[in-house]
Parts: C-alpha cells; structure tokens; sequence
C-alpha cells in the first residue's frame, strides 16, 4: 500500500476532471457524423495523430512487460519491444497508401483491394476478429490496471478493472474519436512526464549514471549494458537468429498492413490524419516516441536491477517501475505518477473501445445488416456498442487472468502465419481475396500442428518462437501461394481503380500497363488524370515532364503531383534509413543515459537522420499532399457510393 | 495444461469470432444477391 498525501489526490483528481469534463468540449463535433465519431472528421495536424500512436502504445501492461524483459535480458532485451519499428517503413509505405484508400478500417480497405465475395467473407472476417481483439485487449488492459490498483491502494482486482475503465467510457461515449485523440494528446504529455522523471529518479537513486554502470560491472553484470549481447548465432537463451527473425518481422513488416496487431489502432489514426503528409508524419513520430520511451525505461529498469537484483519471481520483478515510482518520488509527485498511470491506462482503453465500436458498426452492423441506416442511427449504434464492448471486457478480464500470457503468445502466433500474406497484399497485385483468406484458414490448422500436435507426438520438440514463425510462415505459403495461383486474379477494372487511387509499391506492373492503356495515367510519371478509374478522360500529369531537358538531381526537391505519385529513390533511401534512425534512438538514448560513448554517438545519428530523413521526402510528400487532398472529397464521394451494395452489384453486372 | 495446447486453444476461440464475422457477411452477401434476383 501507497500513502498518497492531499497533494497527490489533488493532482490524481484534477487530472481524471479534466479528461471526463474535457470529453463535453467535444460532445457537438462527435455527434455530427459517423466520419467525426470515428475519425476526427480526417483533418487533424500530424502530431495529434502522433501523439495518440504512443498514447495507445503505452498502456498499463506495457511497463510490466517491458520491465519484464530488461529485467531479465537487460539492454538486448529492447529488441523485443522493436517491434514498433514497422512505422520506420510504414509511414512512408503502407500508411501512404492506406490513407490515399480513405477506408475507415482495413476490413473496409479490403473490398478496395480485393473484389467480389471473396473480399466481403474477409471484410466479415477482419471486423470479427478486430470486435473480439478490441474486446480482448481493454480485458487485459484492465486486468493489469487492477493489479496496478491492488498494488497502490490494496483494492481487489476487479476495482481496478472497472472504475477506470468506466471513467475512459464516459468520455468515448461522448466524445468519440475525438474525446479518444484529444485526450491521447494530454495524457501523452503526462505520461512523457512520469516516465522522465521515474527513470532519472531512478539512476539518481543507484547514484548516477557511472555509479550504475560501476555498481553492473561489480556485479558481473556488464552485459547488461549491451544490446547485442547475443549468446550464439543459434545457440544459448538469446540467439542472434531470434533478433535478425524479429528485426525482419518489425521492419520488413512496414511494407504490409496488419502485419503487427498494433497496425490496426494506427490504421485508424492514418485515417483521422489532415493529409497524406500528416499521416506519415504522424505514424513516424508516434513510432519514435515509442523507441525513446523504452530507452529511458530500459536504463530505470537497469536502476532497478541493481537497486533489487536476483528476483526470481516473474509477478514480482515486472512491477519494478511503479516500484521505482511510488517507492522514490515525494509526496505530491506520486499523485503526478498516479495521473500518469491514470494517462496511459485510459489512453489505450479509449482507443480499443472506440475502434472495437468502428468495425461494428462500419463493418458489420453498416454493411450487412442495415445498409441505409442513418448517419443519426450509426452514431448511435456506435455508443450503444462501445458500452456493449466494455461490459464484454469486464467479463473477458475476470476470466483470463490466469491465461492471459499464453492468450498473448497465441496471437503472436497468428499473426506469424499471416505476416507474409499481410505484405503481399499491398505489394503483389496477381495475390487475390481467395489467396489471403486460406491463408488465415490454413493457419490456424497449422498452428495447431507446429506448436502442440506434432511436439505432442515427439514428431519433434518444441520450437523456440523464432523457428515458429519461419516453420508456419513456410506452411501458410504451401496453402495460400496455390490457391492465389488456382484462382483468377481480381477483376482488372477494380484494381486498375484501386491502383489510380492508392498508387501502391511492388509489382503492380500488368495494372499500371492497362491503367496507361487506357489514357488514365502516363507512363513514366504515373500521373493520374482528372477523373476516377473507368473514366474516358486522358492523363495529363506527364505535360511537365515531357518539356523538361534538365537533368534529374540526384535527390529531387521539387516535384509536381504527377511525379510525385511515382515510387522513386528518394523513397527507397527513406526506408532505408528510417529503421536505422529508429534502431539508433532506442539504443542511442539508453546508452546515453548511462553516458556510454556509443550511445552520444548513436543518439546524435537519430537526431541527424531524422532531419536528413525530413529533406529528402517532405518535398515529395507535399507535392503528393496538395494534389490528393483536392481530389479528397470527391474520392470520399466515390467511396460512399462505391462501398454501398447496390452500386457494387450493378457495378459487378455491367 | 500443456503450454502448446493451452496456446491453440486460445488462437481458436479467436478465431470464432473471425468466422461469426464471415458467416454475417455470407449471410449479407446472399441475402443482397436474392434481393437483386426478384
């Protein structure tokens, strides 16, 4: 138990008013539409929709985990928390072209990838599944809020599991998407607050930074300090090949969609976005916050480590930075402390209950069960099912709490099986509905075979995770590589309309043939014409190129629309970088907080790479901005026709 | 429980809620077709 003073209830007080009655601020813009309630009205400036990327990353589970692994790895340990990186790529990527679809989620992005009723079972399977995760999610988000509560003030579980969480209901369920991002701003600020002053406490408590680093080596601890201490390429309790496995999942990953289960909340963050502009802004700046986040608690955790080493107990040591926190702050900071936790707890419910309400209502209730429903009716669909979702996770949070780790590592697991097919949708145009979902099917079943049945049967033993994932991955391709290839492939009429609007990256070469074919764009520049796919109107976009003599600088800064649209090397020197940048401030920052050479060097690499990063592909995201975000409202126009069923069987006849 | 089983069984009940997702779009999808039929 935690004595809080009058100070520290102040705070802990004043903060939970400000989030419930700033949530009526926002009541009038929630109400007026389902784009507002679910999206913001898509025209919010790129550090809201950053500063709610690591709102919604940082939620109460996520110090435990995190303190978790260093605890017991040290410094390599961080590589488990990388798996945020796939926004080094996806900004520039996936983000780019999911926002230029305008789908309000990725089921409904896939009737605009895919067509017929292969791309409507996904759609119906993407939404249940994204119901029942959302629904998970807020149960075991709780659930850690109750251990935190029966940790601080001795309250049962359940208290901690419901009153907070019902504090964050009142607020989505008045304020929608917006009450979700403009209290993500706040929070996050309180919660970047918390955890500075808790990790700087915390060395300050071993001593300093060289006494830590001192009092490690003493201990024959050093390694610690070392993010590549690897114990062999294959071998010891931290091999080399675990890091490249997950080093390739994170980063190789921000080509696809849906290939982390965090892709889902930032889908919806790159739809609330002003622009394309400010949906890479916004995913990449969300992502990096992230990476420095666990680098400043990856050194509290080190204070910690040396503060009480040799805890063997998992439940025990995964508590070391509230720990930290409640054990070393003065009064009235503790309160701040409590507000913060307070912070990233209802950041990350608001989000979950918000989405998990968008693909019921938008997938499922929208498009299968009342297709004329009113704006009025959806919005109140939307509150009824965010009240619906939070009593289901009250249940599912009581009932899980002794399987909630190997829950964890089931959707791990699931996610290895489709991480390949996650990618190929986005950069491989013949891969079809039909292909992606025997892939989800087929891995289930052979799941089932690699991690249980045939290790059951002393076919052979139990697989380390990384062997997992590769093992299923090569299983999957053996399902759903034939089917793609045994089906037709998409109707070209819908992905040459799907090219034109989203423009994606890979081999998408027989579309972007036909699309020129057929005057729509021109090649070279992909200039797209003045209308919409299936119009007559001929492509104008190549007229500037075509009178231009000079040559092409090596970097290019000014770009018209048209050639913007292209995929150039200027993206490709981008993603390669970004992930480098990343990698550099998680590391960088942890290492410099324990004034490690490398880490000073590290750190101003970030910092550098982050501005380069900014010169090479601002002008190009400009460019692409401007002209898209004309288009918009007719495109959002087309949408809402083009997601409506009449007009897609009449479409489908014709 | 075994560690694999316990596993499995818990990507399975996901899994449910992926295919009452799929069988309402069937349902949407069919009942759509036999509406543009009459």
């Amino acid at each position: 138990m935690i004595h809080f003073s009058a100070l520290d209830w102040f705070w802990a007080g004043a903060f939970l008013l400000l989030m419930v009655g700033g949530a009526f601020f926002f009541y009038r813009l929630a109400r007026r539409s389902e784009s507002d309630f679910f999206l913001a009205g898509r025209r919010l400036p790129w550090w809201l929709p950053a500063s709610s990327v690591f709102s919604t990353h940082t939620a109460t589970d996520t110090p435990m985990w995190v303190t978790g692994v260093i605890y017991a790895h040290g410094y390599r340990g961080l590589w488990y928390t990388f798996f945020t990186a796939w926004t080094a790529i996806g900004s520039f990527v996936s983000a780019r072209i999911f926002r230029r679809s305008l789908a309000y989620s990725q089921a409904e992005w896939q009737i605009m990838r895919f067509g017929g009723m292969g791309a409507e079972l996904l759609r119906g399977w993407l939404a249940g599944w994204q119901v029942f995760m959302n629904m998970f999610i807020l149960g075991w988000v709780g659930m850690a809020m109750g251990k935190v509560g029966a940790l601080v003030f001795g309250w049962p579980v359940w208290v901690g599991l419901v009153f907070p969480t019902l504090i964050t209901a009142a607020y989505t369920l008045v304020a929608g998407y917006w009450g979700v991002v403009m209290g993500d701003f706040l929070q996050g600020i309180v919660a970047i607050f918390a955890i500075l002053v808790v990790s700087l406490v915390g060395i300050a408590a071993v001593g300093g930074p060289t006494e830590l680093g001192g009092r490690l080596v003493e201990m024959g601890e050093a390694w610690r300090m070392n993010a590549f201490a690897f114990t062999g390429l294959f071998s010891g309790d931290f091999p080399a090949a675990w890091f490249l496995t997950m080093l390739v999942i994170a980063v190789v990953g921000g080509f696809g969609m849906g290939t982390s289960i965090d892709w889902y909340p930032e889908a919806q963050r790159i739809q609330s976005a002003g622009s394309v502009r400010d949906a890479a802004y916004g995913i990449w700046a969300g992502g990096a916050i992230t990476l420095i986040r666990n680098g400043f608690w990856a050194a509290s955790i080190l204070a910690f480590f040396v503060l009480a080493p040799g805890i063997a107990d998992v439940a025990d040591y995964e508590l070391g930075w509230f720990r930290l926190g409640f054990e070393l702050l003065p009064a009235g900071l503790i309160g701040v402390f409590f507000a913060a936790i307070l912070a990233i707890h209802l950041s990350t419910i608001s989000s979950h209950l918000n989405l998990g309400a968008l693909y019921f209502t938008r997938d499922l209730f929208q498009r299968y069960l009342s297709p004329n429903a009113s704006e009025k009716t959806l919005v109140r669909v939307g509150r009824l099912v965010t009240a619906v979702l939070l009593l289901g996770s009250f249940f599912y949070g009581m009932m899980m709490q002794e399987i909630t780790q190997w829950l964890i590592f089931a959707l791990w697991l699931m996610m290895a099986g489709i991480w390949l097919p996650n990618i190929l949708q986005v950069v491989w145009w013949r891969f079809n509905a039909w292909g992606y979902l025997s892939a989800w099917m087929a891995n289930l079943g052979v799941a089932w075979l690699v991690v249980w049945i045939l290790p059951a049967f002393g076919v052979f033993p139990p697989l380390p995770d990384y062997l997992q994932f590769w093992l299923l991955m090569a299983l999957g391709a053996l399902v759903f590589l034939p089917t793609t290839l045994m089906t037709k492939p998409e109707e070209m009429d819908h992905l040459i309309r799907y090219y034109l609007q989203t423009r994606p990256i890979g081999w998408w070469r027989p579309v972007h043939a036909e699309a020129v074919r057929r005057g729509l764009i021109d090649e070279g520049t992909g200039g797209v014409g003045e209308s919409m796919a299936g119009s007559a109107a001929p492509a104008s976009g190549g007229a500037a190129m075509a009178g231009s003599a000079a040559p092409r600088p090596f970097i290019k800064r000014t770009w018209t629309a048209a050639e913007a649209e292209e995929w150039t090397r200027e993206d490709w020197m981008v993603i390669v970088l970004s992930p480098l940048v990343m990698a550099a401030f998680m590391i960088g920052i942890a290492s410099l907080l324990l004034l490690q050479p490398g880490g000073i060097a590290m750190t101003l690499f970030a910092l550098v790479g982050t501005g380069v990063i900014y010169w090479i592909i601002d002008p190009k995201l400009r460019a692409v901005s401007a002209e898209y975000e004309q288009r918009q409202a007719k495109y959002l126009e087309e949408l809402e026709r083009g997601v409506r069923w009449e007009e897609a069987v009449a479409g489908k006849e014709a | 429980m075994d560690q694999g089983l316990v596993t499995v069984i818990g990507m399975s009940i996901a899994y449910a809620a992926s295919f009452l997702g799929m069988a309402l779009a069937w349902y949407g999808w069919k009942k759509r077709h036999q509406e543009e039929g009459e």
